[in-house]
């Protein structure tokens, strides 16, 4: 591009704020919009000036300004938890309360874990108390859904939780199933290790013991696969 | 009584303290010392991340067309995916991090559209109601179909309309981004961005001087430019940028109201 000296518009002054004419700031913004409206565009591998727009947008941010520390530890605690459960194959859904029953193509039957626990009662002694809709993003197969009782699994599960499971005696290890204690009834567990004769359950919370059941894969209830939480 | 309120004031005053201290402890981290801390569970830097770059991403990376409601959930969902996948154990992580989630969420909005479109044309294909609607658009015209379509998502208005001025002007802007060289367009970009002369200076690896010089003859190279492909627009458009600014020899300002003794140029 040019830069001469142009008659029609005078000489350069290289004193004056480039940028004190309006019109000639409207357009350098204008150019500058253009140059920053792709995110492939070569500013964008800028690192500091990515900092900086970054920098900046956060100082304009009101909403994020008038955010108490309260809130801020609520939000970060609220994102770790995600990440805890996704480590362990199960998907978070924050509803503000229980799921609705709704008489869809893909359902699955609720029960009250806390009533159903307990040594020697079966899950299928009772009626379920309703139906779940079983999503769409989930593969096709037999679910599920049970009601937590109990803090062993905080942060990823909290008591009055609606858990989704998925039917199957597979266990693998670093996910969370149901299984069937022989003396403490139904257990909501993370698969520690498995070996031919045993599989260790672990807790989430800290301090809790282990519990071992024997691989029989007439006690594994299911896995869990998805949790709807009102818990913020 | 009093004393035991004293207690209590001083307790929740000290866990105030603690969190503000937290707070400030993780906002001077590094990106990557940020991610390191994020993987060891520490719950403010994990908001630390949401609140360094969801204002960017928002600000930043809007595709057109897109509304801020649809923007807005894109960027939440991709920085919640991002942030756990860049803290599990051995994932890949970007140089360039702010960029990266930038890019990231244009690109998950893309995806998102399209496979609503696509589910959308799946719906209609299948729904016997299509035969119908080609019914009704042969006999309505294109006015009463436009104005029935109703009021776009979360009532943004459409974009450049004919009597836009900043449409005319966007697309001088556009020619002459595409003119520049790439050094040109960042400097560009840092005197929109009203980056401070001394921090260009910085960047620039050069004096003040030669910096705020620099930062002039290319104001000016841009202007005139801007004023030669003005010269060369259809009329119509040259009045909607009329309409806009009025410039007059080296100066232009930005239209005033009409009173009784303006006079126009």
């Amino acid at each position: 591009m040019n830069e001469r000296d142009d008659v029609r518009h005078g000489p350069l002054d290289g004193d004056a704020d480039p940028l004190a004419d309006p019109f000639t700031r409207a357009i350098v913004r204008l150019v500058g919009d253009e140059v920053l409206r792709d995110p492939e565009g070569l500013v964008w591998r800028d690192e500091r000036f990515v900092r900086w727009l970054a920098k900046e947008a956060r100082a304009g941010d009101r909403v994020e300004a008038r955010r108490s520390d309260v809130e801020r530890l609520a939000r970060g605690r609220a994102l770790m938890r995600r990440a805890q459960a996704q480590r362990v194959g199960v998907l978070v859904r924050e509803r503000a309360g229980a799921p609705a029953d709704h008489p869809g193509e893909r359902r699955a039957p609720r029960f009250d874990l806390g009533v159903a626990a307990g040594a020697g009662r079966e899950l299928w002694d009772q009626a379920p108390d309703g139906w779940m809709e079983v999503p769409d993003e989930l593969p096709e197969g037999d679910y599920l859904s049970l009601r937590v009782a109990g803090t062993s699994m905080t942060p990823v599960l909290h008591d009055g939780d609606t858990i989704l499971l998925k039917r199957g005696s597979e266990v693998r290890p670093e996910s969370v199933i149901v299984a069937r204690h022989p003396e403490d009834g139904y257990v909501c567990k993370k698969v520690q290790r498995v070996t031919r004769r045993k599989i260790e359950l672990a807790s989430l919370e800290p301090g809790r013991p282990l519990i071992v059941i024997p691989h029989d894969t007439t006690l594994i209830l299911g896995t869990v696969v998805m949790v709807w939480c009102a818990h913020r | 009584m009093a004393v035991e309120g004293r207690r209590w004031g001083d307790e929740r005053r000290k866990a105030a303290d603690e969190m503000a201290a937290a707070r400030r402890a993780v906002h001077t981290l590094g990106d990557a010392a940020l991610l390191d801390a994020m993987a060891a569970d520490d719950p403010w830097a994990w908001d630390e991340f949401v609140g360094r770059f969801r204002a960017l991403c928002i600000a930043h990376g809007r595709p057109p067309g897109a509304s801020r409601s649809e923007w807005s959930a894109a960027v939440d969902d991709v920085l919640a995916d991002e942030a756990i996948r860049l803290t599990t154990a051995g994932a890949k992580r970007p140089r360039n991090l702010g960029t990266y989630l930038v890019r990231a969420a244009v690109n998950r909005f893309n995806m998102t559209r399209r496979t609503d479109a696509l589910r959308e044309r799946l719906r209609e294909s299948i729904v016997d109601g299509q035969a119908v609607e080609q019914i009704v658009r042969g006999v309505c015209s294109q006015y009463s179909l436009e104005s029935s379509a109703g009021p776009r998502g979360d009532g943004e208005s459409e974009p450049g309309g004919i009597d836009d001025p900043d449409t005319a002007l966007r697309k001088v802007a556009r020619r002459i981004a595409g003119e520049l060289t790439p050094e040109q367009r960042a400097h560009v970009e840092w005197l929109a961005r009203e980056i401070p002369q001394r921090v260009i200076a910085e960047w620039l690896g050069i004096e003040y001087e030669a910096a705020a010089k620099r930062g002039t003859r290319l104001c000016a190279g841009l202007r005139r430019r801007a004023l030669a492909l003005i010269d060369s627009l259809p009329p119509e458009e040259r009045r909607q940028i009329a309409r806009g600014f009025v410039i007059t020899g080296d100066a232009a300002a930005p239209k005033r109201r009409r009173g009784r003794n303006d006079e126009r140029t």
